[in-house]
């Protein structure tokens, strides 16, 4: 347990960027977004920035190695270790999302290796939550505002000052680094605050049947009419800090070449379709079904949580509202 | 180790099947390839194409190379059949489940192959008549389109039937002029054949559609879901149970299956 | 716009009870009151559930493709749904004869992220007018600026009725003609500065297609994005031109400046900034008045012998 003074935060940041490149949450063109954060404090503002903390963990794309030649003879090099990185200004929500991705991405025996070295690579700082963002729900899904699953360190913020917990051994190293800010001394108050930061519920998530109640349905009417409004974007997919999905893919220049490794987004409608012309998800509908009963249904049986965090990325990016709280509200209504 | 990243291997010897389907005996140039189990699949690529998961439709030894049956298809397995013998691949795996051999001692086995079906279930037949001793009659029923597109003919009309106590039955969905044979859809003439379903267990792959109504088929002719096989295939960008594409309810083909038993397919939704 | 929300219910259900659609397309109420959804009426008897109203910012026309198979569609219509629906009836996408047009003017949908961080809570009503934006919710009532919380797709906007109707839900308004005046700032700054500007806006893209997929002038069946030889799904700086590039040039010469794209980016990246410079330079070389407007001689799509052949600016 620590107190960081709110004034301190510059010095602090600069303390965390001494140890690798330096990301959080700031404001430009009008967007909250993770970035570098150069010389800006981090805009710790109600709710998520628009991409999230797995932008820099699983890439939206990333070299999985170059090769030379190809034909007769052909030689491989994989990328370098990834550098040392910390992120400031994480969300309790995107943290745990991280936990729930990792428990894919590191199964053994084929754990991620690229993914894991990053993982070891990156500090996350949380900023716990004192007030719910515009489309927060964490609570419907088992999450807290002072959650500090998956993250380093947590930050409970108090009016002028900052609670300081290390959550990871990385967490705690990071600390020291900057025990001369810190001052040794507990604050239970700001810790307790952000416990019983109140967000704003949605309906039909908290049913301990929900599972249940969506596989029962599986061709419900209501998912043709869900895919009649969507557009078939991948926004929700690639915004959602639990979806892990991607493609693999080659690129050419000459006698060199690249495989890469992308996002891909289940809600694309080439997203299962085999060569030959056989697809297991033809419709939209069918493919939006896929995504909300793999984070309701799925995910939960095999791994025993939801795959949703209730970050509300979804409800900010989707353009015709077709976010998971919506949805499930609707079929609230519709499962009856 | 990345897993995502291939084994460099060579193509030694290219085998043409029918007009679509080529085989291809893949050597890693360092040698290794880890022992792996019928009814297993590796990741096959060429360099600035892609991958495509394969099934190795050879059985394993010490010394025997990898082979895949690849029928044309799509990108990569259109490039593949432009490749010539010496042409560098990638190869990583195995990947998935296999076959429950072990648990089939002592019975009869029936086979039901389709087309470019048959590739997985040659490594099977070939593992299991290695160990022919271990089990009772072995059949094989055999359908492609036509007479062109049937697949390792040596062993169809050769080898297995010159083994003792192997039945082979071929049929085609079309004859040509030359065709003898039997002319129906694999799941009708299976139905026709009124195989013994007390002590057999059946094994079968196929296209799809194919699977769908010989799983209908055994059903009708008595075999319980719990003694019916078949190995699925779906879309795969990771082969290791990360990227998602083969996904079916909560199971991952690539690492759950490929290989399903009739009782655990009833209980994923039907999205293959 | 709020006042016309019993009549359009009454010609929806009016419509779909008749038998003259099969399927009306119109807003239904969201999670909250500031983001109603677009809606697809099947029966008469659902048409109750159709709102309108300033918080109803979607844009409509390319939802007409997922109900056409179904049978004829009756569709609420506003300036930029109907330029939308041109296009798509000028594409072969629809026949005019499939489509029955409930137009209302619009005078501009309220941006709900914007609204709600005024007023610090989920507006509940908004009335916009040419002047002023008021945003209620309680017994709290705001007058604020247009530009301060308008979807920037409205603000731009100088068609606030469709050109087509079956029916009037009140009166048109006149239209206006566009000033190009972002694309004109844009270009008078010098090349570095452009260039900083775009790969800072492309750099944040995260390659969703939401602009492509609601946008009425890309509705190819078969996108040579989706095709991994034509399009690399790689996100370096060079990519992303390559794909901005891309998706402007194809629908250059047909895009309706709706500003759908803009607003369905979830990473905002300035879409309409890039197509409203086609358009422009489509008014200065070819001499058209109004270009984002379909029309049966649409420069880019018609083949005139004394076409201009060279882009040194030697307008007509």
């Amino acid at each position: 347990m620590r107190l960081l003074p709110s004034e301190r935060l510059a010095e602090f940041r600069e303390c965390l960027a001494a140890g690798g490149r330096l990301y959080g949450p700031v404001e430009v063109d009008g967007i909250v977004r993770f970035e570098e954060l150069g010389g800006r404090l981090p805009a710790i503002e109600p709710g998520n920035p628009a991409n999230s903390l797995k932008s820099f963990l699983h890439p939206q794309t990333e070299v999985v190695f170059d090769f030379e030649g190809g034909y007769t003879d052909v030689a491989l090099r994989v990328p370098g270790p990834p550098a040392a990185q910390a992120i400031f200004g994480v969300r309790p929500c995107d943290a745990v999302a991280l936990e729930r991705v990792s428990r894919v991405l590191l199964a053994e025996p084929f754990a991620d290796e690229s993914y894991r070295q990053r993982r070891e690579m990156t500090a996350i700082l949380t900023v716990a939550c004192r007030e719910a963002g515009p489309h927060c729900f964490c609570r419907s899904v088992g999450v807290s505002p002072a959650d500090g699953r998956g993250s380093d360190v947590v930050l409970y913020p108090a009016d002028d000052h900052y609670l300081l917990e290390a959550v990871t051994a990385r967490g705690l190293s990071v600390l020291l680094s900057a025990g001369a800010l810190l001052d040794p001394a507990g604050d239970e108050a700001a810790r307790a605050a952000c416990q019983s930061t109140p967000v704003p519920p949605v309906r039909g998530l908290e049913r301990e049947d929900l599972p249940a109640r969506l596989e029962a349905a599986p061709y419900h009417p209501h998912w043709e009419e869900l895919a009649r409004r969507c557009l078939g974007c991948g926004a929700c997919t690639f915004l959602c800090p639990t979806c892990y999905c991607f493609a693999m893919f080659d690129t050419v220049r000459g006698t060199r070449g690249r495989r890469s490794r992308g996002w891909d987004s289940c809600q694309f409608k080439d997203y299962a379709m085999m060569a030959g012309g056989h697809d297991p998800l033809p419709t939209r509908a069918s493919r939006i079904r896929r995504r909300f009963l793999h984070k309701l249904s799925r995910f939960p049986a095999v791994q025993g949580e939801s795959a949703c965090v209730g970050c509300g990325r979804c409800a900010a990016a989707c353009p015709v509202g077709l976010h998971l709280a919506g949805v499930l509200s609707e079929l609230e209504e519709v499962l009856r | 180790m990345n897993p995502l990243v291939p084994q460099v291997a060579t193509i030694q010897a290219i085998r043409e099947e029918t007009p679509d389907v080529r085989t291809f005996t893949v050597r890693p140039d360092d040698g290794r390839f880890p022992p792996y189990r019928p009814g297993q699949c590796a990741m096959l690529s060429l360099f600035g194409v892609g991958e495509s998961m394969i099934s190795i439709t050879s059985a394993w030894s010490p010394e025997t190379a990898l082979e895949f049956s690849v029928k044309r298809a799509g990108r990569v397995t259109s490039a593949l059949h432009q490749a010539e013998p010496g042409h560098k691949v990638g190869v990583r795996g195995p990947y998935g489940n296999s076959f429950p051999v072990d648990r089939w001692v002592g019975g009869n086995l029936l086979f039901v192959g389709g087309g470019i079906g048959l590739a997985p279930l040659r490594s099977v037949i070939n593992h299991c008549l290695g160990r022919r001793a271990e089990f009772g009659r072995v059949d094989i029923v055999y359908g492609a389109r036509s007479p062109r597109d049937l697949c390792f003919r040596q062993e169809l009309f050769e080898t297995w039937p010159s083994v003792a106590g192997v039945g082979v039955q071929v049929t085609v969905d079309a004859a040509d002029a030359e065709w003898r044979g039997p002319v129906a859809l694999v799941p009708p003439f299976l139905e026709g054949l009124k195989p013994e379903a007390a002590g057999t267990v059946a094994v079968t792959c196929g296209p799809p559609v194919m699977i769908r109504y010989t799983l209908q088929a055994l059903g009708r002719l008595g075999f319980p879901d719990d003694r019916v096989f078949t190995t699925l295939e779906l879309k795969m960008q990771c082969g290791v149970g990360k990227c998602g594409r083969c996904s079916i309810g909560s199971k991952y083909v690539c690492i759950d299956g490929p290989v399903f038993s009739g009782a655990e397919l009833k209980q994923l939704p039907a999205e293959y | 716009m709020t006042d016309h929300q019993a009549a359009l219910r009454d010609i929806a259900a009016k419509l779909l009870g008749g038998g003259q659609v099969a399927t009306f397309i119109g807003f239904r109420a969201g999670l909250d009151p500031s983001r109603p959804v677009p809606h697809f009426v099947r029966d008469a008897s659902g048409a109750g559930a159709l709102v309108i109203n300033p918080f109803c910012g979607a844009g409509l026309a390319r939802h007409v493709l997922e109900a056409l198979e179904d049978g004829p569609v009756g569709i609420l219509v506003r300036g930029c749904d109907g330029l939308g629906l041109e296009r798509l009836i000028a594409d072969g996408r629809v026949t005019r004869e499939r489509l029955h047009l409930v137009a209302v003017a619009c005078r501009g949908a309220v941006d709900p992220a914007r609204a709600r961080a005024i007023l610090g809570r989920i507006p509940e009503r908004a009335e916009v007018d040419a002047q002023s934006v008021a945003l209620i919710a309680g017994e709290e009532r705001r007058s604020v600026p247009r530009d301060s919380c308008l979807l920037g797709r409205c603000l731009s906007c100088v068609d606030p009725s469709p050109r087509l109707a079956d029916t009037w839900l009140g009166e048109p308004l006149p239209s206006g003609q566009r000033d190009f005046e972002a694309v004109t700032r844009m270009e008078r700054q010098p090349a570095e500065a452009r260039y900083a500007f775009w790969s800072r806006q492309f750099q944040r893209c995260i390659r969703c297609y939401a602009c492509r997929n609601v946008c009425p002038a890309c509705s190819c069946r078969s996108c040579s994005l989706d095709d991994p030889e034509l399009q690399e799904r790689a996100t370096g700086l060079a990519d992303q031109f390559g794909f901005h590039f891309t998706r402007a040039y194809h629908v250059a010469g047909r895009c309706v400046a709706c500003g759908e794209c803009q607003r369905a980016c979830p990473m905002k990246v300035p879409l309409s900034l890039l197509n409203e410079k086609f358009l422009k330079d489509i008014r200065d070389l070819f001499g058209v008045a109004d270009p984002h407007r379909p029309s049966a001689t649409e420069p880019l799509a018609c083949y005139r012998p004394d076409d201009l052949e060279s882009c040194r600016g030697e307008a007509r």
